[in-house]
C-alpha cells in the first residue's frame, strides 16, 4: 500500500501541485466573498479528479503490469485507490461540520450536513473507480468521461433536492440525528466496501 | 523438495485464432533455460501465465513448488522479471523507482540496487521517460537482481540493444547462475545470445512446445549438410527435419545419427535448427 501511495504521489506531483495551488485559491475566494459553504463541495468533487489523474499515469506507463510482478497484491492495488478518497471525505466531513456549526450554530444540521458530504465524496468515487478499473486503454478516457458525467449529472440532481433535503434532514433529525447519521455512515462504508469487491473482482479478472 | 525452479502441467491458454498448449514441462534449478519461437508462438504468453498476469484456461503453474494462484504475491519477492518494457509511469526519477521497491519488496537490498545503478552508470535523479530503451532495461534487471530473487524471468528483455550491452547483460546473467540455486528463463530473438548462455532451449511452434533439450545435445543431434538430388533420394526420409533447395541441390537440416557415414556435415547454430523446423519441407529457396 505504502509504495502504491508513494508512486501515486511521485508520478503525479506536478499534477497535484497545480490542483492544490488551484484549490488554495478557490479556498482564498469562498472565504473573501463568504461563501463558505462551497467548501465541503470542494472536497466531494477533488477525489474524482485526482482519481482521473492517477489512473490516466498509470494507463500511460501500463504501470499494473510492473506492480504484479511485485509482492503487491490485486486486492491492496485496489485499495489503495480509494485511499484519497476517504481522505478527502474525512476533511468533507469536517468542513462540513464546522462551516454550518459556524453558520448556524446548530449541531444537528452541521452533524447531517457533515455525514451527507463525506457520504456522497465516498458514493462518488465508488462509482467512478470500478469503471475506470473495467475497462482497457483504449476505453479507460472514456470510462473516466463518461463516470465523471454521471457524477456531474448525479449531483446536479441532488442539488435541486437539496433545499427540501436540508429540511426533512432538520425536521427528522429534530430527535433521531444521531442514528440517521450512524445510519448514512453505515449504508456509504457498505457501499465503499462493496465498491471495492467490485474492484477486486474485476482487477483479478483482467490480464496484463 | 523439488529440483524444479518451475513445473507446468497441462497449461492451456485459448485466444481467438490462436490457441497455447497443452504445456507441460519443467524448468530445472541452476540453470538458464532459452525460451525460443517466431513472432506469436506463444512465449510471452506462457511468461505471463507462468508469473499469473493472464488466466490459464486449464493447467497449473507451480514456483519452486508452490502454486502460483495461491502464493503469488509472496512468491514474487523471489522472482525478478525483465519484460521489454519497463511500465514504470514516465514521471518517476530512478532514484524515486527504488524507494517504491523498498515499500513494495520484503526483500529489498538497497545497497545492491545502488551497486546496480553504479554499474550500469543509471543517473539516480533522471527521469523514466528520458532513459534510453538501454538504460530502461538496465533499470529493469538493477530492480530483478535487488531484491534476492532466485528466479529471473525475461521476456525479450534484449531485443532492440545493441551487442554491448547485450553481452553485459549475458555477463550479469551469466554471475547471477554462479549459485547454484539460481534459475534464469529468458525468451529472446536473438538465439546467438541463447548459444552462448542457455544451459536448455525450449522450442515453441504454433502454442506447443516441439522440444525441450539441453543445448549442447541438440547441436549434436542435428547437422547441416548440402547434397545433391540424387544423393537425397538415397537417405532415409526420417533423417531430413527441414530443406532448403537451391539450384545445385538441396541444403538440409539432418539428424546426425540418422545419415549414412562418408556425408560431410557442420553443426548447425540454434538459429538454424529454428529455421529450418519452423520451415519445414515448404522451405524453398532458389539460388538464381
Amino acid at each position: 500500500m505504502k509504495a502504491l501511495l508513494y508512486k501515486d504521489f511521485v508520478s503525479g506531483k506536478s499534477t497535484y501541485l497545480l490542483v492544490l495551488v488551484t484549490m488554495v485559491a478557490l479556498l482564498a475566494y469562498v472565504t473573501y466573498h463568504g461563501v463558505m459553504i462551497i467548501i465541503p463541495f470542494l472536497f466531494v468533487f477533488m477525489p474524482v479528479i485526482l482519481n482521473s489523474i492517477s489512473f490516466g499515469n498509470e494507463v500511460k506507463s501500463n504501470f499494473p503490469k510492473f506492480a504484479f510482478i511485485t509482492p503487491i497484491s490485486r486486492k491492496v492495488y485496489v485499495a489503495s485507490k480509494y485511499v484519497l478518497t476517504t481522505l478527502f471525505a474525512a476533511l468533507a466531513l469536517i468542513s462540513g461540520i464546522v462551516h454550518f456549526y459556524h453558520e448556524y450554530k446548530n449541531w444537528d444540521l452541521a452533524l447531517m450536513v457533515g455525514v451527507v458530504s463525506f457520504a456522497v465524496t465516498i458514493i462518488f468515487s465508488s462509482i467512478q473507480i470500478p469503471f475506470i478499473l473495467k475497462f482497457d486503454d483504449e476505453k479507460v478516457g472514456i470510462a473516466i468521461v463518461a463516470t465523471n458525467f454521471i457524477i456531474f449529472v448525479l449531483s446536479r440532481f441532488l442539488g435541486r433536492l437539496v433545499g427540501g433535503l436540508v429540511n426533512l434532514v432538520q425536521t427528522v433529525s429534530q430527535f433521531h440525528t444521531y442514528l440517521i447519521a450512524g445510519g448514512i455512515c453505515v449504508i456509504t462504508i457498505l457501499i465503499l466496501t462493496l465498491s471495492q469487491n467490485i474492484g477486486v473482482v474485476i482487477t483479478k479478472g483482467k490480464e496484463y | 523438495m523439488t529440483n524444479n525452479a518451475i513445473e507446468i502441467q497441462n497449461l492451456t491458454k485459448n485466444y481467438d485464432g490462436f490457441s497455447l498448449g497443452p504445456l507441460n514441462f519443467n524448468i530445472p534449478m541452476g540453470c538458464m533455460v532459452g525460451y525460443i519461437g517466431e513472432n506469436g508462438s506463444g512465449k510471452s504468453t506462457t511468461l505471463k501465465a507462468i508469473l499469473g498476469l493472464i488466466r490459464a484456461d486449464s493447467g497449473e503453474v507451480r514456483i519452486f513448488g508452490k502454486n502460483i494462484k495461491e502464493y503469488k504475491p509472496t512468491l514474487m519477492n523471489r522472482i525478478g522479471v525483465v519484460f521489454d518494457d519497463i511500465n514504470i509511469p514516465g514521471e518517476m526519477k530512478v532514484k524515486e523507482v527504488g524507494t517504491f521497491c523498498k515499500f513494495a519488496f520484503d526483500t529489498w537490498e538497497e545497497t545492491t540496487f545502488n551497486h546496480y545503478l553504479k554499474r550500469f552508470e543509471l543517473p539516480k535523479e533522471k527521469k523514466i521517460k528520458a532513459l534510453s530503451r538501454g538504460m530502461k532495461m538496465k533499470l529493469s534487471l538493477s530492480i530483478a537482481l535487488s531484491h534476492q530473487a532466485e528466479l529471473l524471468i525475461l521476456d525479450e528483455a534484449t531485443s532492440g540493444l545493441d551487442p554491448v550491452v547485450r553481452d553485459e547483460i549475458l555477463d550479469i546473467l551469466l554471475d547471477f547462475l554462479q549459485d547454484e540455486k539460481h534459475t534464469v528463463l529468458i525468451s529472446s530473438h536473438i538465439l546467438s545470445d541463447l548459444e552462448k548462455a542457455a544451459d536448455y532451449i525450449a522450442f515453441l511452434h504454433n502454442g506447443q512446445i516441439l522440444f525441450m533439450e539441453e543445448k549442447d545435445m541438440l547441436v549434436e543431434r542435428y547437422a547441416l549438410c548440402s547434397l545433391d538430388h540424387e544423393t537425397i533420394q538415397n537417405l532415409d526420409s526420417d533423417a531430413i527435419v527441414g530443406r532448403r533447395k537451391h539450384a545445385f541441390g538441396q541444403d538440409l537440416l539432418v539428424i546426425r545419427d540418422l545419415m549414412p557415414a562418408g556425408i560431410e556435415m557442420v553443426k548447425p547454430s540454434i538459429e538454424d535448427i529454428m529455421v529450418y523446423i519452423i520451415k519445414g519441407e515448404e522451405n524453398e529457396s532458389i539460388a538464381l
